[in-house]
């Protein structure tokens, strides 16, 4: 908007919110007034222009040595919920008690070795955690047992739960001997069925991996257990072929699924039929199209997935795609062509309990620090956080963390934090000085 | 009855967790961006850039206040630099105003102050075509959050030859 300038000469120029946050594709004095071309560690929320919350280090992780790839909370069958991280390794459990400063809050589960630098993926089905990334093994923790389970009673031999025994092996996969041990870089569920993309195969008896990148392999229909089409015909697999490039992701919205590819989306959906339980459609069979470009990209929340395709970043519901990228979008894809890791994506309704802030993040490593792009889904805009120093090694998630070290100490926090109670909701009463109206029993504001 | 869980967890509090390594030193932790500790990050300064002002294109005009309206969080350290171009030489030049605001005890609530040419840390007024005013915080500087920034100037008023 043009700026009023009085006869005199006199002019005022405002800046408030709500603000577009980061747009680099417009010249900087053709810019809306609520836009930056130049924007880094400030967050837009409620119209303020706040410096971001600290980038705090929550907790040590176990292993140095295999960098975490991943956490998921989950609730199994007598409704206790867990905390798990992944790492290459082994699985480990956060400790519910006992979290004290510079401890080691992971209890170690064990578990089998996944693959060095993927970020994980996890899906809970029937209170069971299962998690896979890349190495030929699907792996499940019940809450309950000492060690995760990545073995398959069908199937001696194989170190999956995803597996095939020896009998039906070179049927299944034709070269093979068997046992055959099943994993794959992406893992869902839908109509009551596992599903594996971009599949991975181990044949136990000769060491030899066959990979299928375009394959999409499901489990029988509520057996996640069962993943031979022979013993079991709801189980079974589809090899997309006819597309020239492989799956890079996977996402599941009401009854339908999506297959991505860099240069496609392929949707399918439950037939209510055994022998085929799934009909493929490809939403555009073109050599170059929207798809995902990113192999850990892809995030959702409830009804709206997210996505990064060769040219745009696109929020997705049920039959619609809409760009995102806005203004940011040159300076995103410029990092991620600089990116000197896996970048990863997730999607975050808040930034801890009772402080909501629904965003898309692309967390992109650039060497010695991670920029993270974070997209406010409900105000539309973009807002780069950069964590000096720190590289990232799998999607960030919101996970249940018992009682902190530090929460609720009164005295802990410096007085700046905002928190005790001090906050505008708390009234003209309450809001007069920090730790006057809150203190640790439940009142803390997070404005 | 069924088998007892092997340990959990209570739903006391959640974090959106990211998992890190170090780039210098491998260390390996969970990290978060936490609200509950607050906006002053102690390690990452954060910059916040407005459009490029014309005010009346092909005038010079001069910024002599900048008004700040700001949630006190706490004393915060902050930085108003305003650039701008020589119209002649096209040489690039900044005025900053560096300013600390808040109380100790923050109150959250609303403040405004005025800065100009009688703050002592200010080089305003500035003078110059393609002025753009930038926000920066220094790491460990304090928590910010601004709710509305005016800047209060003079353009030239001769007619263009």
């Amino acid at each position: 908007m043009a700026v009023q300038v009085s006869k005199s000469g006199y002019f005022e120029i405002e800046y408030a919110g709500p603000y577009l946050g980061l747009d680099v594709q417009t010249p900087e004095n053709l810019l809306d007034d609520h836009a930056s071309p130049t924007t880094h560690n400030f967050m837009f929320r409620n119209k303020e222009l706040r410096s971001r919350p600290v980038f705090k280090l929550e907790f040590p992780a176990p292993d140095n040595k295999n960098p975490p790839l991943g956490a998921a909370s989950f609730q199994d069958v007598n409704q206790v919920w867990h905390t798990v991280l992944m790492t290459a390794s082994a699985a480990w459990q956060l400790a519910g008690n006992n979290q004290a400063p510079n401890v080691n809050p992971w209890t170690y589960l064990g578990g089998p070795n996944l693959a060095a630098g993927n970020p994980v993926a996890t899906q809970v089905f029937a209170n069971i955690l299962y998690y896979t990334n890349g190495a030929p093994v699907l792996a499940s923790w019940d809450g309950l047992s000492q060690i995760p389970t990545f073995a398959n009673a069908g199937a001696p031999g194989a170190t999956s739960i995803a597996a095939i025994a020896v009998a039906d092996a070179p049927t299944v996969v034709p070269g093979s001997t068997g046992p055959l041990s099943i994993g794959a870089f992406y893992l869902s569920e839908l109509n009551n069925q596992i599903l594996l993309a971009n599949v991975v195969v181990l044949d136990n008896a000769t060491g030899v991996i066959f990979k299928f990148p375009q394959r999409l392999w499901w489990s029988a229909n509520g057996i996640p257990t069962q993943w031979d089409p022979i013993a079991n015909t709801s189980a079974g697999f589809n090899d997309f072929l006819d597309v020239p490039d492989v799956l890079t992701g996977l996402m599941t919205i009401g009854i339908q699924g999506y297959l991505f590819r860099p240069n496609g989306i392929t949707q399918f959906t439950p037939t209510g039929r055994t022998l085929t339980p799934f009909q493929f459609d490809h939403l555009w069979a073109s050599r170059h199209g929207i798809g995902n470009i990113l192999n850990w990209s892809i995030a959702q929340y409830g009804a709206s997935g997210f996505f990064a395709s060769t040219e745009q970043i696109y929020k997705m519901s049920v039959n619609s795609f809409s760009p995102i990228g806005g203004g940011a979008r040159d300076a995103i894809y410029a990092d991620i062509a600089a990116a000197s890791g896996n970048p990863v994506a997730s999607f975050l309704p808040n930034l801890g309990l009772g402080y909501n802030y629904p965003m898309y993040t692309i967390s992109i490593p650039l060497g010695t620090f991670t920029r993270h792009y974070q997209y406010a889904d409900e105000d539309n805009n973009w807002a780069p956080w950069d964590t000096v120093g720190q590289l990232i090694t799998g999607r960030a998630e919101t996970v249940w963390t018992g009682q902190l070290p530090s929460f609720g100490i009164p005295g802990v926090f410096p007085p700046s934090v905002s928190v005790a109670g001090s906050g505008m909701s708390g009234g003209a009463g309450g809001g007069s000085s920090a730790g006057s109206g809150g203190g640790s029993g439940g009142g803390h504001q997070l404005l | 009855m069924g088998a007892f869980s092997n340990g959990g967890i209570s739903q006391l509090a959640s974090i959106a967790m990211m998992p890190m390594q170090n780039a210098m030193t491998g260390v390996c932790a969970l990290y978060a961006f936490d609200p509950l500790f607050g906006f002053n990050d102690p390690v990452n300064s954060s910059s916040h850039s407005f459009k490029v002002e014309e005010i009346q294109h092909g005038r010079t005009p001069t910024i002599a206040r900048i008004i700040v309206t700001y949630r006190n969080l706490g004393i915060v350290t902050v930085s108003f630099i305003i650039t701008g171009t020589n119209d002649s030489t096209g040489d690039a030049f900044s005025a900053t105003l560096k300013a600390t605001i808040g109380t100790t005890v923050p109150t959250n609530r609303l403040r405004t102050t005025m800065f100009d040419s009688n703050n002592s840390q200010s080089t305003l007024p500035i003078t110059g075509q393609n002025l753009q005013l930038t926000v920066r915080r220094e790491a460990n500087a304090g928590p910010l959050s601004i709710t509305k920034i005016t800047l209060c100037g003079r353009v030239e008023r001769q007619e263009l030859a």
